[in-house]
């Protein structure tokens, strides 16, 4: 800019021009006089032109620019008092310079030179007075010209400096919605920003300073601000807009306050609050991995978990993705840890299924609260999220977190899967009497296999002992049905075994050609309820012996066929039998109808007998307060003129109360399972054991070949 | 002294080649009818505006540029009382002079909307009864400036100029400098805003020529020049800079203002004007990409933070603003009631006119999420909110809010509004955030947490020995069955056996307290009622031998020994005072009502406490330190003379036989 005002200012007297020879200075000096102090000036300037020797035009231009320099605002308007210092001391250098060539100029044009207050009253004023009086003033000048350089140079680094804090601080807070967000912010990308937001603000702190000592000691239109500091109370809303820096308070932000506050938190809270989260991650994982090689237990430590972390996350990070999954951690550690139980061990014998059951459910319910916790994370699971953590994510998931949830959601599946995999094995073991192990004990000559085999006898070798049913009670006793084969007959036994010792052996003799067996067996706390059945006659007798093996009634059943389950109910002296088809076998097919019956023991009375017709296979018969619940497979069934016929297996139930009175049949799932056991968990649930698709032969086929087990619940209210 | 002998020379020649006689040439555009009588180009070059005369009518025709030429002239008023149109900054407005009324020529302009111009707009402030002619405005918008009619020379007049303060034109003063004739035509100001060229009639001269003049600083203005090229015997007049060709384009016609043709001469470098910086762009609601019809586009001083320049955009949210570029402006870009876009404009040293395109996004409404929760448990809450607007003081009571999640709401809140917001939850202290949307708002989107501190009832509980009187200090523990996380507390009652809770209205809470040597209490605390009581004796009994306690929620099937699932909650404690107290052997007994044979119900009792043995077995409570129990009807508490008698009978008890120590 000075060039070309430079430039401009030598072409003035270069430059002839048409327009100012009319000019007469006696009116250029009127005008100035009359204070048209522009006019007057333009006009000078337009003299000048012509007129390149008269003193006077110089000095006038340099009176008014000089006047001019101090009414100028220069922090308003630097560029114009610039051009006026410059302007002032050009006019007054050219003014001495001709004063010095014309010596008499002053005594020539004295009027001219007296319009100054200063120079009014001087009497016989001549050149070197007024030079005296120009050098003067030009001193003025010059130390106005250095002074507001450096007054202005503070003052305006101050300023852009703070507007440049201003936006600094905006965009800093841009990213994060609320100001939590900001102390989660990785440290090493928050921390440097914070500390150039106090370093900007401690600038124009220190600039202003700077500004104010300057001013003070060279007054400039009687400016004397204070700096005044306003907190920013409320984020986003406040320390977001500019200051006037000529008011006499100039209220400004205190960013440094704010970036202190926030750095505190930082420092403070939150690389607490980090390195709480990176010992509870240690510490899980390092639990994870003893939990999943820890051998079966009775009692299982489980994971110590301080919920206090979840406070101190959630103060910061509302609905965190964090504590969501030190939750799901938590619940799936416990999962784990339960896993470990006695229960699920599969070289235990004594423990009774329906303990294993419950435990099961147990176990189910906890991998199903891990999963709803798993699917919060993964809810959470946004980039947003775990920017606030991104170290921890960083060096714990090195392949992603999207990637880990996905492999734990996975690995959590399959590790329930295996562990009902332990389930089947029990099912199948004490159950369905699946003889994993051939075992047998000794009593006399004999020996008494500890297992089941559904094998008729017509078709057993002589002096063979056929086990048809067994059942352990919780002291690990164990009790056996079946028969003895003779050489043209079978009688049939029970018989008390604990320890590989045989406590008692009754058999019941029987007349040649007679096949007979007990085919059944119910525990309850009266004793052990038996069906007698002859192979021969096809007669059924229910007999009840106490736990030393005495009779203590029979009576004969009516039904000709091989009863599948009985349920003995010694409070009410009541027993429910059901029959299905000829087979010795669980689960073994038959188009015979589904027979249930209950009988008053007490009177040895047939209370009511239902059928059903089923053309499948009979899996269970549960109890619960007054209805008995009678599980089955089939591809049909048909009651009271209702038919169910499907291209699949239908797992059916149909229920009758006490009274006799039918109270529902229906098939439970749309999809082909297979059912192998229902199991009463508690007044409220069922537990149905499935194998999934279609029926497979069960004793025929290897355990290892069998379909995946699937677990379903039913609720019962 | 050689500085200046060369300059000197430098002067001469160029005084020489000024000297010889450049011919302006003739421009090549299409008028669709008429003479052209004026000219001028909008101050981004890119539109240009041709006044002609067919008889007693005048046209304004708009052009288009396409590179080099002007086309596609499109009228945009014809009337015979209009003349000397120019365009402002952003090209939305031509102003111009007309006779309207009778003998008096005023300043107008017209604004352009969609698709044609308004009708004109007098410019009151600076009108007269004298005649104003042939006005041209700066691209700052701060100052205009029109000849007044010479009364001799009706032709040409005074140059006048008024300057914009507060958004209104103050008093034309008349721009005296010397040079100037008094015999002006056709002012224009170029786009740097201190570059003026016009027509002028020298005393002695035959014909118009055109001058400029630069202004140096505020008012001081160089002295008025001849633009080189100008024929002394012809009039030229209009000039209007093509800075995009590099043209000065003017009308030139002979002194009678016949014959009147529009040329071009090359722009002299004295003239270029200065460097100026352009933003354009459009301004538009960001929420539905919909242009923000009020826009204004605020130039801000960064050293006072005041308003030099408050621009609007046009209805289309397009807006052109230019900016002197030696300074630093904070420019903020805003609607009635919207949020703010500010832009920092850096002093920069530009050759030539720059233009930067710029859109900004505005919102009229901005979104608050609140994330309510419980201060303590960080449980989200389902809560009220009331909305009162401090400005109008209206007030909307549970205003419909987007629920994001429980607990999480978005509110959509006008702009330029103070609001306070209560959260409510009947269980919960009122919360009040006051939201002030009044001031400066930049951020389209906000979240609160909205930590609601839960109202409590201060409840004592007292735990006393039942056979003494006496208090006894023991742990409590308070379980929040309502809280997702089942928080669990564990106090601890002073000597007295006091301690006092102050428990959260609307939860529901467990209180168990098991302190060794005593029988257990346990007991519900539902606070979701005002009913709950302000405080609970916890009797407690010392276990010493034959100390019974009944447990009358540990229930059973029907006939049934088997026991219920709901069963499982009692006799888990029953459990744990089993483990407590390992000293202890018991007799579990349970009783029936008396319906059912005597014998049927002995029966009946002496399964079910069996049953509840087993469950104790299994739970590893050894077989020898219980005894089961069936008492039937024999030992009812109450007669059994009504349903809720019978149900108080049936239950299980538990009787301390012998304590070991």
């Amino acid at each position: 800019m000075k060039k070309i005002l430079q430039i401009l200012a030598i072409t003035t007297f270069l430059t002839t021009s048409i327009f100012s020879q009319n000019l007469k200075y006696k009116d250029i000096f009127n005008t100035l006089q009359k204070g048209d102090t522009l006019l007057a000036y333009n006009m000078l300037l337009s003299f000048q032109k012509t007129n390149p020797y008269f003193a006077n035009t110089y000095f006038q231009l340099g009176n008014i620019s000089y006047k001019w320099v101090f009414e100028t605002d220069p922090f308003l308007n630097m560029e114009r008092t610039e051009y006026l210092i410059y302007n002032t001391k050009l006019f007054y250098g050219l003014a001495i310079k001709r004063l010095t060539e014309d010596k008499n100029d002053v005594k020539k044009n004295r009027k001219y030179y007296q319009n100054l207050p200063e120079l009014a009253q001087v009497p016989k004023l001549n050149n070197q007075y007024v030079i005296n009086f120009i050098n003067y003033r030009l001193k003025k000048i010059n130390e106005y010209d250095k002074n507001v350089h450096i007054i202005y140079s503070y003052f305006y680094t101050m300023i852009g400096i703070y507007n440049n804090t201003v936006s600094f601080y905006r965009q800093l807070i841009a990213k994060y919605p609320k100001i939590k967000d900001l102390y989660l912010a990785p440290i090493e990308e928050i921390k440097p920003k914070l500390d150039t937001l106090k370093i900007k603000f401690d600038s124009t702190l220190f600039l202003f300073q700077q500004y104010k000592t300057a001013i003070t000691s060279y007054p400039i239109k009687k400016y004397n601000q204070t700096l005044a500091l306003k907190d920013i109370k409320t984020y986003r809303l406040q320390g977001l807009t500019y200051t006037n820096f000529l008011s006499d308070t100039i209220w400004v932000w205190n960013y440094e306050k704010w970036a202190k506050d926030v750095i505190g938190v930082i420092v403070n809270d939150i690389t607490k609050l980090r390195s709480h989260i990176d010992l509870m991650q240690r510490l899980m994982n390092s639990y994870e991995q003893k939990i999943l090689k820890a051998p079966y237990a009775d009692q299982q430590q489980f994971f110590n978990f301080n919920p206090k972390i979840i406070y101190e996350i959630e103060k910061f990070d509302y609905q965190s993705i964090m504590s969501a999954y030190f939750e799901y951690r938590k619940s799936k550690l416990d999962f784990l840890a339960f896993s470990k139980l006695k229960f699920n061990d599969t070289t235990d014998q004594n423990l009774p299924l329906i303990f294993r059951a419950k435990n099961y459910l147990t176990l189910y319910q906890m991998k199903l609260r891990t999963d709803s916790l798993l699917a919060i994370v993964q809810h959470r699971n946004t980039q947003q999220n775990r920017q606030k953590f991104r170290d921890f994510f960083a060096q714990e998931f090195p392949q992603g977190f999207t990637a880990y949830l996905t492999r734990e959601k996975i690995f959590n599946s399959k590790y329930l899967q295996a562990q009902f995999e332990h389930y089947k094995y029990f099912v199948f073991r004490d159950a369905l009497n699946y003889p994993f192990v051939k075992d047998s004990v000794s009593y006399q000559d004999f020996s008494i296999p500890l297992y089941v085999s559904f094998v008729f006898p017509q078709f057993a070798t002589p002096s063979q002992i056929v086990v048809l049913d067994k059942v352990k009670d919780p002291k690990g006793e164990l009790y056996l049905t079946g028969y003895v084969r003779q050489e043209n007959s079978s009688y049939p036994f029970i018989a008390r075994v604990f320890d590989d010792h045989v406590l008692w052996f009754k058999k019941e003799p029987v007349p040649a050609n007679s096949f007979q067996a007990y085919v059944k067996l119910n525990l309850s706390t009266d004793g052990l309820t038996v069906v007698k059945y002859d192979f021969v006659s096809q007669q059924n007798t229910l007999i009840q012996f106490d736990f030393s093996g005495n009779k203590v009634f029979s009576f004969a059943l009516t039904q000709n066929k091989i009863p599948k389950s009985i349920e003995y109910d010694g409070i009410n002296n009541l027993v429910a039998i059901v029959y299905k088809g000829d087979d010795i076998k669980p689960l073994t097919i038959s188009s015979d109808p589904l027979v249930i019956q209950l009988w008053d023991v007490s009177q040895k009375q047939l209370l009511w007998e239902k059928q059903v017709k089923v053309n499948g296979s009979f899996v269970d018969l549960i109890k619960i307060d007054t209805v008995y619940h009678v599980f089955f497979n089939a591809s049909q069934y048909e009651f009271n003129g209702s038919r169910k016929i499907a291209d699949a297996n239908i797992i059916g139930e149909f229920s009758v109360g006490v009274s006799g009175k039918m109270q529902k049949i229906s098939s439970l799932f749309d999809q082909p399972q297979y059912l192998i056991k229902a199991l009463k968990l508690s007044n409220r649930k069922i537990n149905l054991l499935c194998l999934d698709g279609k029926r497979v032969s069960i004793y025929e086929d290897k355990f290892v070949n069998f379909p995946k087990l699937k677990y379903f619940l039913l609720s019962k209210n | 002294m050689k500085i200046i002998y060369l300059q000197l020379i430098i002067f001469f020649l160029f005084k020489t080649v000024l000297a010889q006689d450049i011919q302006p040439s003739p421009l090549q555009m299409q008028i669709p009818q008429g003479q052209p009588l004026s000219l001028s180009i909008s101050p981004d070059g890119t539109r240009l505006i041709l006044e002609t005369a067919d008889g007693k009518t005048h046209f304004f025709y708009e052009y288009t540029r396409n590179h080099e030429a002007w086309t596609h002239p499109q009228l945009v008023m014809q009337n015979p009382d209009i003349a000397n149109p120019v365009y402002n900054r952003d090209n939305s407005r031509i102003y111009f002079q007309a006779t309207f009324e009778k003998n008096n020529s005023d300043l107008y302009y017209i604004e352009r909307t969609d698709s044609t111009w308004s009708e004109p707009i007098a410019l009151k402030t600076l009108n007269t009864a004298e005649n104003e002619l042939s006005p041209t405005i700066d691209p700052f918008d701060e100052r205009i400036f029109f000849l007044r009619q010479n009364p001799k020379k009706k032709e040409c007049g005074s140059i006048f100029y008024s300057i914009k303060k507060h958004g209104n034109w103050t008093v034309p003063k008349p721009f005296i400098l010397p040079g100037l004739s008094g015999c002006e035509m056709t002012p224009r100001v170029f786009y740097d805003g201190v570059t003026l060229l016009f027509a002028s009639k020298m005393p002695h001269a035959r014909s118009f020529d055109l001058y400029f003049i630069k202004e140096l600083t505020d008012g001081i203005w160089y002295i008025p020049q001849k633009y080189p090229g100008c024929n002394k015997k012809l009039n030229e007049f209009s000039p209007a800079l093509d800075f995009r060709s590099n043209r000065l384009l003017f009308i030139q016609s002979k002194n009678n203002f016949k014959n009147a043709q529009i040329v071009y001469l090359p722009i002299i470098p004295k003239i270029k004007p200065n460097p100026v910086f352009v933003y354009y762009g459009q301004i538009f609601n960001k929420s539905d990409s919909m242009p923000v019809t009020d826009a204004k586009i605020d130039v801000i001083n960064p050293i006072t933070n005041s308003v030099i320049h408050s621009y609007t955009a046009d209805n289309s949210g397009k807006y052109q603003i230019f900016l002197k570029p030696n300074k630093n402006y904070i420019l903020a870009f805003h609607g009635k009631k919207t949020t703010i876009f500010f832009k920092n404009f850096r002093q920069q040293q530009l050759d030539q006119i720059t233009f930067e395109k710029l859109d900004a996004a505005l919102y009229k409404k901005v979104t608050l999420q609140l994330n309510v929760f419980d201060s303590a448990y960080f449980q989200p809450l389902d809560a009220q909110i009331d909305l009162i607007n401090l400005n109008t003081g209206q007030i909307k009571t549970n205003i419909e809010k987007q629920q994001l999640d429980l607990g999480r709401y978005l509110l959509t809140l006008p702009v330029g509004y103070k609001y306070r917001l209560k959260i409510k939850n009947q269980y919960y202290n009122v919360d009040s955030l006051d939201f002030d949307l009044s001031g400066t708002v930049i951020f389209p989107g906000y979240e609160k947490d909205i930590e609601l501190v839960a109202k409590t009832k201060r409840i004592v509980i007292h735990v006393v020995d039942s056979k003494t009187g006496q208090g006894v200090s023991t742990e409590i523990e308070i379980v929040d069955k309502t809280s997702h996380r089942r928080y669990k507390t564990n106090l601890r009652t002073d000597n007295n056996g006091n301690v006092v809770l102050f428990l959260k209205k609307g939860s529901v809470y467990e209180l168990n307290i098991k302190p060794r040597g005593y029988t257990f209490f346990t007991t519900t605390l539902d606070l979701e009622s005002d009913t709950a009581p302000e405080k609970i004796d916890a009797k407690i009994q010392p276990l010493t031998e034959e100390t019974k306690i009944e447990f009358h929620n540990i229930t059973f099937e029907t006939n049934s020994a088997e026991l219920n699932e709901s069963s499982y909650k009692e006799l888990d404690r029953l459990v744990q005072l089993m483990k407590e107290n390992p000293g202890i052997i018991v007799e579990i007994s349970a009783h029936t009502d008396d319906v059912g044979s005597e014998q049927y119900n002995m029966k009946l009792s002496l399964r079910r406490a069996q049953a509840v043995v087993n469950y104790l077995k299994q739970k590893g409570i050894p077989q020898s330190r219980m005894v089961a129990q069936g008492y039937g009807e024999s030992r009812p508490l109450v007669p059994n003379d009504s349903p809720e008698h019978r149900a108080m009978n049936r239950r299980v008890e538990l009787r301390i036989l012998k304590i070991n120590k």
